[in-house]
């Protein structure tokens, strides 16, 4: 199980899921993810994107500048 | 009308003859509004808009505690904000009632939305009556989406709505108060929060017009096959989330699209002749995420609003382009974000 960083802070919508789902496409089943992202609609949106494809969200953590999200596809 | 445009300039507080006017003009407008929903001319207040309504639909009932859900209007949670208890909403938009009886206790007073200003979801509104009457408390119902396409509650304490969203003038909302509730229309002096009174001549014209041209069950029940077919057809997309609920009301209907920008998919179909609203950050005016997908856990980006307008064939042309535009639309977006150097 790996677990990979990906720092999408200063990113828009839809940039940071966009990079999510193509990590997604190249990691294996069980993999992890700590995004990184300073969007204002990535807290919910992160949420539910988790939601429609399946994957889990581990943690999601609030950080003085940042939103933290840890992933396992 | 025209009278009230050419003539109703003055202040309808100004004792000369044009004032005199200008004060009949108002007092027929409300005598007019008042008809049309079944209460009292003395109850119905003009205000600059739906927010400044529920503003002073707050502030006018005095000190007491407040539940809402989390979906209602920013202007109602923030009014509130310092007495308040914010109740959620499920998936459907349907908020939880459990969470209005934990919230319930002596004068509460309740701001809803007959239904979910993006889901159409009809509110439990005649329960929340019940609550607020258990408790010598206040129900505050916003009605201002949803007036043309859905009868108001019949109870109510205040009810607030949008002349716009009948055919009238922008800038318009109107607060209607019963005499039960002990409301006083809270407007400090040197603070004229009414609407030119032409315009409120013209908002009380217009709700008489639309609800005379078209009862609200005959366009609920066209808006609402509209909106449910065209919801079934946005579902098949790939990576569209659709958010309507079975039983929902028209004029609303929202869906979000993975992977791409709302900004980016209004611009497109606004070079197609159609006009939607979204509920994305990168549209909003204050950059924040619509907080009304996020209270039922939806996705915020690449959202799309659809409302219709009152004329069912002009609606019908439109939601029927809109279904035709937006799968050659998203497809050209996703090709060139997915294509996109990181």
């Amino acid at each position: 199980m790996e677990q990979a960083e990906l720092d999408e802070r200063g990113r828009l919508c839809p940039e940071p899921i966009i990079a999510l789902a193509q990590a997604a496409k190249a990691a294996e089943r069980g993999d992890r993810l700590v995004l990184l992202t300073d969007d204002p609609g990535a807290k919910p949106d992160v949420i539910a994107w988790c939601r429609m494809t399946g994957a889990t969200l581990i943690d999601q953590s609030e950080q003085p500048d940042h939103l933290r999200s840890t992933i396992e596809f | 009308m025209v009278a009230a445009l050419d003539r109703a300039w003055a202040s309808p507080a100004g004792t000369h003859a044009e004032g005199r006017f200008a004060s009949d003009v108002a007092s027929a407008a409300r005598a007019s509004v008042a008809k049309s929903l079944g209460c009292q001319p003395e109850g119905i207040y003009f205000t600059s808009g739906v927010g400044s309504a529920l503003e002073r639909a707050v502030t006018g009932l005095g000190e007491r505690p407040w539940a809402l859900a989390a979906t209602e209007r920013l202007a109602a949670l923030s009014t509130t904000a310092e007495r308040h208890t914010i109740v959620g909403v499920d998936s459907q938009g349907a908020l939880d009632l459990e969470g209005f009886r934990a919230a319930a206790q002596p004068n509460l007073g309740i701001v809803v939305q007959s239904a979910n200003p993006e889901l159409g979801t009809p509110q439990p509104v005649e329960s929340l009556l019940a609550m607020t009457r258990a408790h010598g408390g206040v129900l505050v119902v916003d009605h201002s989406l949803f007036m043309p396409w859905a009868t108001p509650p019949a109870e109510w304490d205040v009810l607030v709505l949008e002349a716009n969203s009948w055919g009238g003038p922008p800038g318009v909302g109107v607060l209607a108060a019963r005499a039960s509730a002990n409301y006083r229309f809270p407007d400090p002096e040197g603070v004229d929060s009414s609407p030119p009174v032409a315009l409120q001549a013209a908002a009380a014209a217009a709700l008489e017009d639309c609800l005379a041209r078209s009862p609200q069950t005959a366009r609920q029940e066209w808006g609402s096959r509209l909106l449910d077919g065209a919801a079934a057809e946005l579902a098949a997309l790939p990576n569209v989330e659709v958010y309507r609920a079975p039983g929902a009301w028209a004029p609303v209907l929202t869906l979000s699209c993975l992977y791409v920008s709302g900004m980016q998919v209004v611009q497109e179909l606004d070079r197609r002749g159609i006009a939607v609203g979204s509920g994305s950050a990168c549209v909003a005016s204050a950059f924040e995420p619509s907080h009304v997908l996020a209270a039922i856990g939806g996705f915020t980006g690449g959202n799309v609003r659809v409302s219709l307008g009152l004329d069912e064939h002009e609606a019908t042309e439109a939601v029927q382009a809109l279904l035709r535009a937006l799968p050659e639309v998203l497809a050209e977006l996703r090709e060139d974000e997915w294509n996109k150097p990181s």
